[in-house]
């Protein structure tokens, strides 16, 4: 085979973190070539030194046989190197036709507004996405419709490699993706294909490399490994039905912990359902379909336009998360880099921030007691006490996490509110923040209610699973029934139908 | 109806709205208004201020902050206090060197900031204090003379009609306008809206910084000029109050101070608001002892206002959206700093 | 096969010895050495008067750094701190000249507190970005003051004010032990204090904090309280230490509050410093504009110089630079030869 990328012991740091570490793999010309691996495994760092955003530490890399070394993204556009970012790099102030144009904007001094406008609309056209305006402001397209237009972007500058980072994560249909790849493929173009969706994968690609942890575990072709040998090359993580026997041994209540009475709000309709004592209900959905606000809500972080919370029973409202806090409720959301952590605090600091009044007296704190108080804590949730004087920049997402989750078990909190906790965490970590959740609910007085992306792990772990699809509850999963492909079914839209193109792992 | 409310949610709108209130007021209050003496007058008092919000728009827009408006202003009405000589030539070269100097600190704030990585604020702290003292090396007490042909040469008008200040502002609108429409004018606004998707967009951060401020420091120096034309004369301690008036004119304008939003066309109506004002209070008796607290009043007044259409401006976008969004709020009261800084 | 604890490992010889501790040390250091090296330049320097004057008025510098600092802190800025120490100072001669009493000093303290309570609502109620809203306030107040005393300051500097800041004890002039008192009370407030602790919660990550149920904007509009209240004492203590108010009294401390502040450490953006470092910064400045003033040349160079220290401080303060140093360093190292094993630390 005849590569056209080479990537030699690349290795990249920030400061004490390690993202990737000697990565070294082939990619065959005219192939389509996957990255697997979890969040955190190192794939966004190799992109974006793939498309020259960043530099490696040490290694090398070559395109068509010359040496690879981009020092910013025109260097790679100009290089033959085009990129579609999982998070999104469109200007929502701008309109389609600018941004598919950026950064040259059709040449020379002025722009040419109607030239600029009549080729986006064929750029649109020819990919199928008539239904988009060029001169509509990007921030008015649903999600999807974004993502459809970073890929044409990517795609218009007729690369020769072609980086495509979870393309497929906010389209409900992938059919359109399918099509387009099919459209453009020849012998000259070569395409990345980041994802962790086996199936698309199996369908779109000959070889995969195998990421974890910032290091190439493996490259294979695709025909010769089955799924389960996939699994445990990401690092095993949660398989279907893990700890399922102990579940029948909790002490789940029928007193109601937290119910949600008819809300409604910019992106749920008519959402009911109520979380029990000693329960664990998990929330499946795919990006965007409501369940991001019903947490906010019930956090005290959003407020809805309409319908009840209530807390033990009565009506509450939750007018911000201090309240929430106040009665009980403990909000652990979806990106602790924004909303989660003290970048620059220690994580003794990070953890105590929501019990300050038990670690001191009058407003003073002692240093001694805010250690020894929360050390217990730090090993509630298997968290090295030596971490807790170190910045908590330097701890790794999984550590970080655990933080955070110690921070709501120091503040006492009886009702935990999970928003994807092991997202970009190891499995190590992910382990033990499912020792800890089952602990949590074990003597019937707590609660939590807990969102994941990975639809193995909820079923492995939950007793109920709620179902979200287009802002509200479609479906609620128990027992038998908690199966990943019947869970996938409901959160695309499809009752009893479990379509093999959409498997998701 | 959609038109109507996007007129009323842009800044400049609403600052020219209150302009023409303002100036409606100020006929009322004093006779005499509407001659040719009296709008070379106003266009006089207002040319600096004009450019000057011209040029702090710019860094605005493209997400950071600019403190060294005075330090350049006061190093182009010194040089020009001592440098411009007595004939028209002479008066030329040093209004030349008066801008080289602006573009070279423009330059320095520039590195600082789209190279060094420095904080806007820091960067622009230490180059004002740079320049003040530079201004003192130049000229260690207030004095010096400017030939007729810059004052009032450039106070007066051309052919006995048109004031060359006017033709000041003209340029500064059209420049403005112009760059609206090019490259430039889109990467400045996109830096400053969402720096991260613009750099993976393909716009080089480091380049247009640097651009924003070199042309920045050039506008500062040109309002230099302009003031120096009002005085006649050089003062190495500058004006404290000058700075701040640019803000204000900034901010009545309705440039949003995190970046990505506004224009130049509100700023300079809301440099007109501003030497409006200060003709209405004179004119009204009001004393000069309480001129700053009205400034001050307005400034507040004319960035709440700001909010507000800002405010509107962002509901009626997304009720327009149709897609089911993620139900995140928007982020807190720190969003005009956090997403400002250089 | 690194694992998580790998990682962490490194993050434990990674931030010892950097950061804020040692620039900390060695701007004292360098603050240190210039003191008895400035008597080359000249006889009279360096000699224990001139010392004891440079921290005289840095203990005032120190004071209002502070307040600046704890907004600084929360990711703010306040502007309108030289007006309220003119203000201060205007109503201390008008008021507590004559008849000194606590009730009036309080007042005067409360004005000035009401003062930074509109600022802090104005940035949280009013969302109205802090720049523009101290801007603001600074117009209003110095106008204010301006009306009130129609351009001359009455009164007199009271007695205890000049006794305090122009006293000795035990040999040592007052202001000297106000100065270690603040350092010490400063960083207790800081660092060992909820309030404290929740304004580096605020400033390091105001979405984190406002989850974990910190009452972020009462902390910003304590902030700013603390702040107008620390430039009304600084008002006082500069009528003592000046002999009188005047109008513009404040206006040095426009860019000094904030380049002390940046100086020493923090980081404008929030959540990162120590109020240690304001004041060594305090004290550095402090000695540099003494010795500048003292090399005989104009005010012009002096203020240059001053003003090119700090593009130069504030320059090799930031992360990139820092970034890049390291990366040639570890280039230079890893191309002459070391070969690195997975796991070893990083320096």
């Amino acid at each position: 085979m005849t590569p056209v990328l080479e990537l030699n012991g690349l290795t990249k740091r920030y400061g004490a973190t390690t993202a990737l570490q000697s990565v070294s793999f082939e990619v065959a010309k005219g192939s389509t070539h996957a990255i697997i691996g979890e969040n955190g495994a190192g794939k966004s760092t190799l992109i974006r030194i793939l498309s020259g955003l960043e530099t490696p530490d040490v290694g090398t890399m070559s395109l068509g046989g010359s040496r690879y070394r981009p020092k910013s993204l025109g260097d790679s556009r100009r290089t033959g190197v085009s990129t579609a970012f999982q998070d999104l790099s469109l200007l929502p102030n701008l309109t389609v036709a600018e941004n598919l144009l950026l950064p040259r904007l059709g040449g020379g001094r002025l722009i040419r507004r109607r030239a600029n406008r009549d080729a986006a609309a064929v750029l649109l056209s020819e990919h199928g996405l008539d239904h988009i305006a060029p001169t509509q402001e990007v921030a008015t397209l649903p999600l999807a419709d974004k993502q459809k237009v970073e890929i044409v972007r990517a795609v218009s500058h007729q690369p020769r490699l072609l980086l495509l980072d979870e393309p497929s994560a906010a389209l409900p249909d992938v059919e359109w993706l399918y099509h387009l790849l099919a459209k453009i493929r020849s012998d000259e173009l070569t395409v990345l294909y980041i994802s962790h969706r086996l199936t698309e994968i199996r369908d779109l690609c000959q070889a995969a490399t195998v990421l974890r942890n910032g290091e190439v575990i493996d490259t294979v072709q695709v025909a010769s490994v089955d799924d389960a040998e996939v699994f445990a090359m990401m690092g095993g993580g949660a398989k279907e039905g893990h700890g399922a026997g102990a579940r029948t041994s909790r002490g789940l209540r029928d007193t109601p912990a937290i119910s949600a009475l008819n809300l409604h709000g910019r992106s749920i309709a008519d959402v009911t359902f109520t979380l029990h004592r000693g329960e664990i209900l998990g929330v499946a959905a795919l990006e965007g379909q409501g369940q991001a606000e019903t947490f906010r809500i019930l956090a005290g972080a959003a407020r809805p336009s309409s319908g009840q919370v209530e807390v033990d029973g009565e009506q509450v409202g939750l007018r911000s998360s201090a309240v929430a806090l106040q009665h009980g409720i403990s909000f652990v959301a979806e990106e602790r880099k924004t909303e989660g952590i003290f970048p620059g605090l220690s994580t003794l600091s990070n953890v105590t921030i929501g019990s300050l009044d038990k670690v001191g007296a009058g407003g003073l704190l002692a240093g001694p007691k805010e250690h020894s108080s929360t050390r217990r804590w730090a090993k509630e949730v298997d968290l090295n006490v030596r971490y807790l004087r170190m910045d908590i920049d330097a701890l790794s997402g999984g550590n970080q996490q655990k933080a955070i989750l110690a921070r709501s078990l120091m503040r006492g909190s009886k009702y935990l509110l999970l928003y994807d906790p092991s997202r970009g965490v190891d499995v190590g970590t992910k382990s033990t923040i499912y020792d800890l959740m089952e602990r949590f609910v074990a003597d019937g007085e707590g609660a939590i209610l807990w969102y994941s992306t990975d639809l193995a792990e909820l079923t492995g772990v939950c007793d109920r699973i709620l179902c979200f699809y287009r802002g509200a509850v479609v479906a609620e999963v128990t027992g038998e029934g908690s199966t990943v492909n019947t869970l996938l079914a409901a959160i695309t839209g499809h009752s009893n139908d479990a379509r093999e193109s959409q498997v998701r792992s | 109806m959609k038109a109507l409310r996007s007129a009323a949610t842009n800044g400049s709108v609403l600052a020219g709205l209150v302009l023409a209130v303002m100036y409606v007021v100020y006929m009322y209050s004093s006779v005499d208004v509407l001659t040719i003496e009296n709008a070379t007058d106003l266009f006089n008092n207002a040319a600096p201020l004009v450019v000057a919000a011209t040029g702090l728009t710019l860094v605005i827009v493209s997400g950071g902050y600019d403190l060294s408006i005075g330090g350049v202003v006061v190093i182009a009405n010194v040089i020009l206090a001592t440098q411009s000589g007595s004939t028209t030539q002479s008066g030329l070269l040093a209004i030349a060197v008066a801008l080289a100097a602006g573009l070279l600190v423009g330059a320095i704030n520039g590195f600082l900031v789209a190279y060094l990585g420095v904080q806007s604020i820091a960067a622009t702290l230490g180059t004002f204090i740079m320049c003040t003292g530079i201004a003192l090396v130049i000229m260690p007490s207030p004095g010096g003379s400017v030939p007729d042909f810059i004052s009032p040469g450039l106070n007066s008008t051309v052919g006995g009609v048109v004031p060359v200040a006017f033709l000041v502002v003209l340029a500064c609108v059209l420049g403005w306008l112009i760059l609206r429409r090019c490259r430039f004018g889109v990467h400045i606004y996109a830096l400053g809206s969402d720096e991260r998707s613009a750099v993976q967009s393909g716009i080089r951060r480091a380049n247009v910084k640097f651009r924003v401020f070199v042309g920045a420091g050039f506008l500062y120096a040109a309002a230099g000029v302009m003031l120096t034309a009002q005085t006649a004369s050089g003062d190495p301690n500058g004006s404290a109050l000058f700075m701040v008036l640019v803000f204000a004119a900034v901010a009545i304008g309705g440039t949003r101070f995190g970046g990505g939003r506004g224009s130049a066309i509100g700023s300079i109506l809301g440099a007109g608001v501003l030497a409006v004002l200060q003709k209405m209070l004179f004119a009204l008796g009001v004393s000069t002892f309480y001129t700053g607290i009205v400034q001050g009043a307005v400034l507040i007044l004319a960035v709440l206002l700001g909010q507000v259409s800002l405010g509107l401006a962002q509901r009626s976008r997304v009720s327009e959206s149709t897609q089911l969004i993620h139900g995140t709020e928007p982020a807190g009261p720190q969003a005009a700093q956090t997403g400002g800084q250089s | 096969m690194t694992s998580s604890a790998d990682v962490d490992q490194r993050g434990a010889k990674g931030f010892r010895l950097s950061g804020q501790s040692g620039y900390i040390v060695a701007i004292l250091a360098l603050t240190v050495i210039l003191m008895p090296l400035s008597r080359l330049v000249s006889p009279s320097l360096g000699s224990w008067s001139t010392v004891s004057a440079i921290l005289v008025v840095s203990s005032m510098l120190t004071l209002v750094g502070f307040g600046q600092g704890l907004v600084i802190l929360v990711g703010e800025l306040d502007l309108s701190l030289p007006s309220i120490v003119s203000l201060a100072g205007v109503l201390t001669t008008a008021w507590l000249g004559s008849s000194p009493s606590l009730v009036t000093f309080l007042q005067i303290i409360g004005i000035c507190a009401l003062i930074g309570l509109a600022n802090g609502l104005g940035v949280t109620l009013l969302k109205v970005p802090s720049f523009i809203m101290t801007l603001g306030t600074q117009l209003i107040v110095a106008g204010a003051a301006l009306g009130y005393t129609k351009g001359t300051v009455p009164g007199t500097t009271p007695s205890f004010l000049a006794q305090l800041m122009l006293g000795h004890w035990a040999g040592i002039p007052i202001p000297i032990f106000l100065l270690v008192a603040m350092a010490v009370l400063g960083t207790l407030i800081q660092r060992h204090t909820s309030f404290g602790r929740r304004l580096y919660a605020v400033g390091s990550n105001r979405a984190s904090a406002q989850v974990a149920g910190v009452h972020v904007n009462r902390v910003i509009i304590g902030a700013f309280v603390l702040s107008g209240v620390c430039a009304a004492l600084t008002g006082m203590l500069l009528v003592g230490y000046g002999g009188g108010a005047t109008l513009g009294m404040g206006d040095t401390f426009f860019l000094s509050s904030i380049a002390v502040v940046v100086v020493g450490g923090s980081s404008i953006l929030g959540g990162r410093g120590s109020y240690l470092g304001t004041v060594v910064a305090a004290v550095f400045l402090t000695t540099i504009s003494t010795l500048i003033q003292s090399l005989g040349i104009s005010q012009g160079w002096q203020t240059f110089i001053y003003g090119f220290l700090i593009v130069a401080v504030v320059g090799l303060l930031n992360q990139e630079l820092y970034g890049h140093l390291t990366r040639t360093v570890r280039r230079i190292a890893g191309s002459s030869g070391r070969s690195r094993a997975a796991g070893e630390p990083t320096a």
